[in-house]
């Protein structure tokens, strides 16, 4: 197949600390390539700020996978009862996934980061 | 480069959607077929683009596209995670192919493995997968023979399409 001008998938994540507050900017694409790196840079956040709240700004994201969906879901369950582990996410290629597994029952989901931050 | 054999055809029971008679306009537009597709997780990404470009002259809701993009990756990745040994060598087969009569669309990924029984503590992460793809699709079946797995996902269109645009629409500010 000729695929090679396609790019693999990219994952950009940048950090912003305010106020006790960890926000964590994805950006491109999460999937079973780039998941590790977004699971590795949520462990080193939780480590780092026990205590205080994560936020997930996944707008930049414009895909989610399920391997991304478990990341999540795996941060959540692992800050739960030391910090609160918010998400944000809007539109088909990241709120829609994680409505259909379920995880807006479990999870807390923002249409943005103003919403999310106006909630501590 | 080790050379590489050519893609085996596809197994009797993976019978590609695109193969369908009824699919008898099959011109590029309508009928996309990426046959020995490395069953890499790198090789992933670029098949999903090609998804994407396949499906957008079909004039599909944002969502929809979604739909299809996410439920068509998911099947790869669960193949690409499954069927073959880790480090073991194999190939997959993506068709997708839209029928204009019915208005329905047909993505079909095949592989030439078996699901690795083994893999037990990835069972959580797969029936996550699967799980997307039956909430993404209308109908999804998977069908197992000797010779590897498939599974085929369809979408009705009618419903799911953005409205045409107004002729000589003026843009208001």
């Amino acid at each position: 197949m000729e695929m090679h001008e396609i790019p693999v998938s990219t994952l950009s994540l940048d950090v912003d600390i305010l106020e006790g507050v960890v926000v964590l900017h994805a950006g491109g694409e999460i999937d079973v390539v780039t998941a590790p790196a977004l699971e590795q840079k949520l462990t080193e956040l939780a480590a780092m700020c026990g205590g205080s709240v994560v936020v997930a700004d996944l707008l930049g994201v414009h895909f989610l996978s399920s391997a991304g969906l478990a990341v999540l879901m795996r941060t959540a369950d692992d800050l739960e009862g030391r910090s609160r582990f918010l998400v944000v996410a809007q539109g088909p290629a990241t709120a829609r996934p994680m409505e259909l597994v379920g995880m807006t029952e479990s999870v807390e989901v923002f249409a943005s980061v103003e919403a999310a931050l106006s909630t501590i | 480069m080790t050379p590489q054999p050519p893609p085996e055809v596809l197994p009797p029971d993976g019978r590609c959607a695109a193969d369908d008679p009824r699919l008898d306009d099959c011109a590029e537009s309508t009928c996309l077929r990426l046959t020995g597709v490395e069953a890499t997780l790198t090789a992933l990404g670029p098949v999903r683009h090609r998804v994407a470009e396949f499906v957008a002259p079909l004039r599909l809701t944002a969502e929809a596209v979604a739909d299809v993009v996410l439920a068509s990756y998911e099947a790869l990745a669960n193949a690409v995670e499954h069927a073959y040994p880790a480090d073991g060598p194999g190939t997959l087969d993506l068709c997708a192919g839209y029928d204009r009569g019915e208005d329905v669309l047909t993505v079909t990924v095949v592989d030439r493995g078996s699901w690795q029984p083994a893999e037990d503590t990835h069972r959580t992460r797969r029936g996550q997968g699967l799980r997307l793809i039956g909430a993404c699709c209308d109908r999804s079946d998977v069908a197992t023979g000797e010779r590897g797995t498939r599974i085929r996902m369809q979408w009705e269109c009618g419903g799911r399409r953005t409205p045409p645009p107004e002729p000589d629409q003026q843009v208001d500010q």
